[in-house]
């Protein structure tokens, strides 16, 4: 299967001469994936993401995205992209919550049956609908971020680029966002790249997870595989998510045991390591 | 009453001017102005006030919590009145009454027409350019506000508001400014990034209705046509 993104040792410089170096391993996403990008502050996360968008241009290194050089083909790509930015503030550009999903629909000059169908339909789905006519800026947080998805999705994207869309957002908003990546994922089969520091949320959204840590891709793997490698994590100022810690420390203790995705699977596995005790 | 407040009374008010269409409001607002303008008789100018304030009534606009917006253009008129009306007092009543005749006429459209639908129907007539700049600065602006309260906070929380201390303020204020003037450097260049990835292409596209017009568009529009002539008829005779 031809990878989504390509990224080869990718050099930029900033006008303040900030370099940035994110060589190690390449970084590649193949369709369907659902790709997460660990790492400190200022490791290159949100620079990485910005060469993928084609928002810069590399001073060294090559970055293909659905075969093409997204700077270059920026016009291409970016009708199959959506994005979801750290403030989404920012990026709500409409004047009402209709508007702004209805933004790329209209700039791509659909008509206005079409746009009011697709703006509907997205609504509907993450919820937003009794709020279609409001202002943006006296949404909450998490009404925000949802407004913003709704506008990333209005084009069907192939691809969606997600800066921290778990930043402030109360534990029940992340579950829902969780939810509806996945389901999207699921059933439009739409790749997902994704920033966050929130690590115990990774599991439950990530196929593959790269772990950036001072310009250099330094691991990849899938979470068991990133989460098992403690010492790594710890270098790049990471920690596992709590229920990988406490798998870790079990298999420390001489315990064989797989580590879970998530809270369901870890009870299974505590379960069946009880019962073998109660057997015993 | 902030910017956050008048969207609220725009958005949220249920009366007969909200539910007008913007294009029989302008209208209206047309025909105040022009009569604000074109009298220098201090009682019509009385009347049209009377007027207005009873469109506050009708629009259900808390005149109270409104009416010191219209305070802003009347000290400044005042300023004007003392100068050319220093031999007939009329004539600086005449001045302060057309400011403050004025100021409420766009509060009351302000107040009754949500900014996105004011801007998606003076859209027709402006050129495209300045209808998104208006947009965009108003919602850069409350993306600003947030972030000037949490600079003042910060001033405060860390010693740089003393109130004996006139220059130090100055000074702590100076400072905010420029962070600011930063930030929004920064914010601008970071929204063109994200406008142009969505597809922005030199123009917001906002709907506007114009029509049909219902009964109470063709009734706001008579009153306007009614104070029009109403003014200019006793001036005639």
């Amino acid at each position: 299967m031809e990878p989504l993104i390509k990224v080869k040792c990718l050099k930029h410089i900033y006008p303040d001469k900030t370099e940035v170096n994110l060589c190690g391993l390449d970084f590649i996403v193949n369709p369907g994936e659902r790709v997460v990008i660990l790492g400190p502050n200022g490791s290159g996360k949100t620079t990485l993401l910005s060469h993928v968008l084609g928002l810069l241009s590399p001073v060294e290194g090559t970055v293909e995205v659905m075969g093409l050089s997204p700077h270059k083909d920026f016009n291409k790509i970016r009708k199959e992209i959506g994005v979801i930015f750290q403030n989404v503030d920012e990026q709500i550009i409409g004047p009402r919550v209709f508007d702004d999903i209805a933004f790329t629909l209209r700039n791509e000059g659909m008509k206005k049956e079409t746009v009011d169908c697709r703006v509907n339909h997205i609504s509907k789905r993450l919820g937003i609908s009794e709020f279609l006519y409001k202002i943006p800026h006296y949404l909450s947080g998490g009404q925000k971020k949802k407004v913003a998805l709704a506008g990333a999705l209005s084009m069907n994207p192939k691809l969606l680029v997600m800066d921290e869309p778990f930043d402030a957002l109360d534990p029940k908003s992340k579950r829902e966002m969780v939810s509806t990546l996945n389901d999207l994922n699921k059933k439009e089969g739409t790749t997902l790249i994704i920033t966050t520091h929130d690590i115990d949320i990774v599991p439950s959204i990530a196929d593959v997870i790269y772990i950036v840590n001072k310009g250099d891709i330094v691991m990849k793997g899938t979470p068991e595989e990133v989460f098992s490698r403690v010492d790594i994590l710890k270098e790049a100022n990471l920690e596992p998510p709590v229920i990988g810690e406490l798998f870790n420390r079990l298999r420390k203790r001489g315990y064989i045991v797989d580590t879970p995705k998530n809270l369901e699977e870890a009870e299974e596995l505590l379960l069946m390591l009880l019962e073998k005790q109660k057997v015993v | 009453m902030h910017l956050a407040d008048i969207d609220h009374l725009s958005v949220n008010g249920n009366s007969i001017l909200h539910r007008c269409k913007v294009i029989s409001k302008l209208i209206l607002v047309l025909s105040f102005l022009t009569s604000f303008l074109i009298t220098s008789d201090l009682t019509t100018l009385l009347g049209l006030i009377i007027i207005q304030v009873l469109f506050f009534v009708v629009g259900k606009i808390p005149i109270k919590k409104v009416i010191h917006l219209a305070i802003y253009p009347v000290f400044f008129s005042l300023l004007f009145a003392l100068i050319m009306g220093r031999n007939e007092w009329t004539i600086a009543f005449v001045i302060i009454l057309r400011a403050l005749g004025a100021a409420l006429t766009m509060l009351m459209l302000i107040t009754t027409t949500p900014y996105v639908d004011l801007f998606a129907t003076l859209s027709f007539v402006m050129p495209s350019i300045l209808v998104d700049i208006f947009l965009v600065t108003y919602r850069s602006f409350f993306i600003l506000i947030d972030k000037v309260e949490r600079l003042l906070k910060n001033m405060k929380l860390r010693g740089g508001y003393s109130s004996l201390n006139v220059f130090k303020n100055l000074k702590s204020i100076a400072g905010t400014i420029g962070v600011l003037i930063i930030h929004s450097f920064d914010m601008s260049e970071r929204m063109y990034k994200i406008y142009a990835l969505r597809g922005y292409n030199g123009k917001i596209p906002i709907e506007a209705s114009v029509f049909p017009l219902h009964k109470v568009d063709y009734m706001v529009i008579m009153m306007g046509i009614l104070i029009f002539v109403g003014t200019v008829i006793p001036w005639n005779l």
